[in-house]
């Protein structure tokens, strides 16, 4: 095969039109930007529906109770699979998804939504207690011997001992103020009010940040995709 | 009445109790069923995937009845049945085409369509930051030191990516800090709502 169309027919070349094809909506939308698009949602949908099945569904259902089951009533052959019959109570929420088909019997679907909600709801109490306020406020107070979780700062950015101490009680400052500020059943005025203005100043710092990083983040991805495209023209034979 | 409301609020509560209760256990039999009921939300969860691909596919078909993007509602529906078709008939292998397709024609399209968010994030940037006030001057002067800081600019002028770096790891710490507190206090309200029946907003009207 000649070099240039093996260099025109490969994965690449598919990778790099379909990148200038979502790039051409920069001018406008128009009708390459629209299929690379749709194709990209069928695409997406299809792969998370086969991972899903392959992933979720086959270990966690289909391989401990519905295949041994079909097997059992002959509907599949094989090499017999033990059978697990409490996954008959996961089965039952799982199939109640399907009665949206029939609207007459459609609020069954809540079942499954319960037994998720329920048991996520009771599972999300205690583990959020630990990781977002229990683990956060250890991380924040300051310690009389060493300054936990900053200490890394100095291995890491090599920063002296003094600004490390300094920053360790700024943060403990401005996480008080950043809660101060979204705490509302106390009016903000007066000492209390400058302490939550505090926090909104902390607040807008954070959100300078993260938007900078969002901002970089993008141009990095970017610079990647032209980058790309560079290689591929480079790629064309001479 | 029974089977559309009462009994998913009975579901709801004696789930999350068991849920609640599960973690201050420490017995091995205790452990053995919360990995039993984590593999069961797994199997459950995923079956949602069915109404989220049928809600697509009848969208699709309903786009082609009405004549409307019919082209693209096919290229939609050929690329999704081929896909899944691919995936679960010739496996999800590293080496399958299944995973050729993804790396090739689904990478490339996500890593492009938050590539092109770059050039609308600082058409907006332009035009939303203005130092009207001190809050609104100092999400500017961040958000700057931190784009410069974090580029090339930053390898030459060590101050400033000196003051990224300080920046992100402190008072940008603490502030994500003070609100993951926050964020952690309203999963724990809502859970309880939830499981005491107090919030009924997910059951619909």
């Amino acid at each position: 095969m000649p070099a240039i169309l093996t260099w025109l027919i490969s994965w690449k070349t598919l990778a790099a039109i379909l990148t200038l094809a979502i790039m051409s909506f920069l001018y406008k939308e128009n009708p390459f930007y629209r299929f690379a698009e749709y194709l990209f949602v069928g695409l997406s949908a299809g792969y998370g529906f086969a991972m899903t099945y392959h992933l979720a569904m086959k270990p966690n259902l289909l391989r401990p109770f519905i295949i041994p089951l079909l097997q059992r009533i002959h509907i599949l052959g094989g090499e017999p699979l033990p059978i697990n019959w409490w996954y008959i109570i996961p089965t039952f929420f799982a199939l109640c998804y399907l009665s949206v088909i029939v609207p007459k019997y459609s609020n069954i679907i809540r079942l499954p939504f319960a037994f998720l909600l329920g048991l996520g709801s009771g599972m999300a109490i205690p583990r959020s207690f630990q990781a977002a306020i229990l683990e956060q406020l250890w991380d924040t107070i300051l310690h009389p011997k060493g300054y936990h979780g900053y200490v890394d700062m100095s291995e890491k950015y090599g920063w002296s001992l003094t600004l490390v101490v300094v920053s360790a009680i700024i943060i403990f400052v401005s996480v008080l103020a950043v809660l101060a500020y979204f705490f509302f059943s106390k009016p903000h005025k007066g000492a209390y009010g400058k302490f939550a203005r505090f926090g909104i100043i902390i607040l807008m710092i954070g959100f300078g940040a993260s938007f900078g990083s969002t901002v970089m983040a993008r141009f990095s991805l970017l610079i990647g995709r032209l980058m790309f495209l560079l290689s591929w023209i480079s790629g064309f034979p001479h | 009445m029974f089977l559309s409301r009462t009994l998913p609020m009975i579901l709801v509560f004696v789930m999350g109790i068991i849920g609640f209760s599960l973690y201050f256990i420490p017995h091995p039999a205790a452990r053995q069923f919360e990995n039993t009921l984590s593999q069961w939300s797994i199997a459950i969860g995923s079956f949602a995937i069915f109404l989220a691909i049928t809600s697509l596919i009848r969208r699709y078909i309903n786009n082609i009845k009405r004549g409307k993007d019919v082209f693209y509602s096919i290229v939609a529906l050929v690329a999704l049945f081929g896909m899944a078709g691919l995936g679960l008939f010739a496996g999800i292998d590293e080496k399958s085409l299944f995973q050729k397709i993804f790396i090739n024609v689904n990478v490339p399209l996500d890593a492009t369509m938050f590539s092109l968010l770059a050039f609308y994030v600082t058409s907006a940037a332009y035009r939303a930051f203005r130092a009207r006030n001190v809050e609104a001057t100092l999400l500017l002067v961040t958000a700057v030191v931190v784009i410069l800081g974090i580029s090339t600019i930053g390898d030459t002028q060590v101050w400033l990516r000196k003051t990224a770096e300080w920046i992100m790891n402190v008072p940008n710490l603490a502030q994500k800090r003070g609100i993951l507190i926050g964020v952690g206090l309203g999963v724990i309200a809502t859970s309880v709502k939830i499981i005491l029946g107090i919030e009924r907003n997910w059951m619909g009207g």
